[in-house]
């Protein structure tokens, strides 16, 4: 196993320099190395989307990407996007629909859903659900997660909810 | 309708008598949970934590020759390795029976495996490093001779004379038996014009929990007091099993419930390597730290509704139901689970068999067997997939023997809505049901009769549509009654009186149900 290296990024907006071992992944050193625990781990194999965050713009398993491969590049977490306010709308049709129970995936399905509305302005049943459909839930049942997302995409077009 | 009150100082709706029945009322943590800002046990760290990973039997069941750690502890980052004779010092064994479950046997189990692995996946050894990944590293230099011992699997073959006897100190396979005999069975099923006959089989499920199971435990030496931060549906029970086990006084354990990312069941149980890793804490002096994998997860959460079970019914040509039977076999693993025991699953096959029909005459015999593999016990539904299926399975088999639509054939046998309160044959008494009501309700919604001909007419172009109908009663909750049942302690054991609440979000917004006590 070689040692640290060096690593310098952006994450939600921060400067952070680190040194790292090759073998960390995205997912423990933001959750170890910066106490951004928002980022939640739930399979480690990339299957569950519980470790969803977006690097460079595009969401990403922080599962599956190493902390190495991230020099230069812009990180941001559940963290960032509610402290900027970027999903304060959807954050709060969650809450009126009641999007969340034991709330483990939220962070990973907020970001997911994030990534979609800024795509598409206004995506169909479908599209929302093949979109989160990498996002697992044990809890809802999804439906009220999907009424969430579509209500926040129709209200961001102008339309009541 | 969501009910706030902008200023503390008026009283709001929410606060005259019953206000809160039948509102939406706002849940006090989403906000936290929906910024990240929750704590899960997952999260959490603690000065001086050690993370612990165990080692487990790659075996059904084998004996454990020897264990050889050495060049496991000298891995830079290894704070120890421990195995069950060392964990023996601090943690006594446990046996998951209950009072109320009569005849129901288990054997001593212990935090980690001494001398012999009962199943694949059974923690042999723990190692305890300064990280999560160091500790992998050096589980996978821990050298563990085994000698192979014959597994029993098939829980058909698991009471046969010869098959090996897991626990020999038992005598025999069988954990457990309840067996069942209402009304008239024998005659009933010599009046019935037709009797069907079927297996039914289910396979091995889990809970998937989406954070897996999770504990800390941190041990003060100097204050001789425990501190568990675990992810677990019954907080109370926990402290008093730690404390039980561990030789202390109620009193110097001390459980926080956090988040919790889901439980369904899964975490209403005590595992073995919880234990351990209380026990651990205790032993080392510092802090320990145990999250299981999602292979882990897999592997050693409990599993539930593995089940072979014989049905049988008896009707008449008109529809009539006489009577229902079933021999139900399960198999558990090779210990009952602690504390609330792996025989209430099969209990409950058996309770609920034949529930929502008016035939009095009921025979069921449960049988509950060891086996070499991952621990079974109850989660989400218990007994209900099971039992719904078999039930459901032989009215179908027996309105297609007579000839009868599948819904004529539940019309004519459901309890009708003016018979309450009522006792199935199992004893399980009913209050204020509406089957019929339900069922009218249902045909008109999924308008049947249309749904059938579309059926008939697509049958014609090779189209095969099914339409399935079940009736189901769902036992609800019994609170104490089922908390506090057969020796299951959840609180206050030691005759103190004191009333704590301490629950947290597990899956289905506790915080929410704490809002309105």
């Amino acid at each position: 196993m070689t040692g640290p290296v060096a690593i310098a990024l952006d994450i939600n907006g921060e400067r952070v320099d680190a040194h790292v071992l090759p073998r960390l992944n995205l997912a423990d050193f933001l959750r170890e190395h910066l106490k951004l625990t928002g980022t939640h781990v739930g399979c480690e194999h990339g299957f569950c989307g519980a470790c969803t965050v977006r690097v460079n713009g595009d969401i990403v398993r922080s599962c599956l990407i190493l902390a190495v491969q991230l020099h230069g590049a812009s990180v941001q977490t559940i963290e960032g996007l509610s402290d900027s306010g970027e999903i304060a709308d959807l954050q709060a049709v969650f809450r009126d629909r009641n999007a969340l129970q034991c709330g483990y995936c939220t962070p990973g399905m907020l970001m997911a859903a994030q990534d979609l509305l800024k795509q598409q302005p206004e995506p169909d049943r479908e599209r929302i659900r093949e979109h989160l459909s990498g996002n697992y839930c044990r809890c809802t049942g999804y439906q009220s997660i999907i009424d969430a997302v579509e209500t926040t995409a129709r209200m961001r077009a102008g339309h009541r909810p | 309708m969501t009910i706030t009150s902008p200023n503390p100082e008026i009283l709001s709706e929410l606060d005259r008598p019953n206000s809160y029945i039948g509102k939406v009322v706002p849940r006090p943590n989403l906000e936290r949970l929906m910024q990240g800002r929750g704590l899960y046990v997952s999260d959490m760290e603690l000065p001086r934590m050690g993370h612990v990973v165990f080692l487990r039997s790659p075996y059904a069941h084998a004996r454990i020759i020897a264990i050889d750690a050495s060049e496991a502890r000298r891995l830079p980052g290894v704070i120890a390795v421990v195995t069950g004779d060392d964990l023996a010092a601090v943690i006594t064994p446990w046996v998951g029976v209950l009072s109320h479950l009569k005849g129901l046997k288990s054997a001593p189990q212990h935090a980690l495996a001494i001398e012999r692995a009962c199943w694949q996946g059974e923690a042999v050894a723990a190692i305890v490093a300064n990280s999560r990944a160091v500790a992998e590293d050096a589980a996978e230099i821990v050298s563990v001779e085994y000698q192979e011992l014959e597994a029993v699997t098939d829980m058909r073959t698991a009471l046969d004379p010869q098959s090996p006897v897991i626990h020999a100190s038992l005598g025999d396979n069988l954990a457990f038996e309840r067996n069942l005999d209402a009304g008239a069975v024998n005659a009933a099923f010599a009046d019935s014009e037709e009797v069907v006959e079927a297996d039914f089989i289910f396979g091995r499920h889990t809970g998937a929990t989406l954070e897996p199971r999770a504990v800390l435990a941190d041990w003060n030496e100097a204050e001789r007091r425990l501190t568990i931060y675990q992810g677990t549906q019954a907080p109370h029970m926990v402290q008093n099993i730690a404390a039980l086990h561990l030789r202390l006084q109620d009193s110097q354990v001390r459980v926080v419930c956090k988040d919790v990312g889901g439980s369904f069941g899964i975490k209403v149980h005590i595992y073995a390597d919880e234990m351990a890793t209380y026990a651990l804490s205790k032993l080392l002096r510092r802090p320990i730290k145990f999250v299981a994998d999602r292979v882990e997860s897999f592997n050693t959460d409990i599993h539930a509704r593995d089940h072979r079970c014989k049905g049988r019914i008896g009707v008449k040509h008109d529809g009539t139901i006489m009577a229902f039977e079933i021999d139900d076999l399960t198999g558990i693993g090779p210990y009952s689970m602690y504390p609330r025991t792996s025989a209430i699953e099969a209990n409950q096959v058996a309770n609920l068999v034949g529930g929502p029909y008016l035939t009095k005459n009921y025979r069921a015999r449960a049988r509950v067997v060891f086996q070499n593999k991952n621990v079974m016990c109850q989660y989400r539904a218990v007994g209900h997939p099971i039992a719904c299926s078999v039930t459901e399975g032989l009215v179908d088999l027996a309105a297609a023997r007579i000839g009868m639509d599948p819904v004529e054939i539940r019309r004519r046998n459901l309890i009708g809505d003016d018979a309450y309160p009522c006792a199935s044959p199992s004893g399980l008494r009913f209050e204020l049901l509406s089957h019929h009501a339900a069922l009218n309700k249902l045909m008109t919604m999924m308008n049947y009769e249309g749904l059938r001909s579309e059926q008939a007419q697509l049958r014609t172009k090779n189209i095969h549509r099914g339409i399935g109908i079940a009736s189901f009663i769902e036992v609800t909750n019994p609170s104490a009654a089922f908390y506090g049942v057969g020796g299951a302690r959840i609180s206050s054991p030691d005759g103190s009186f004191s009333a704590i609440l301490t629950t947290r979000l597990t899956a289905v917004a506790h915080g929410l149900r704490e809002a309105r006590v």
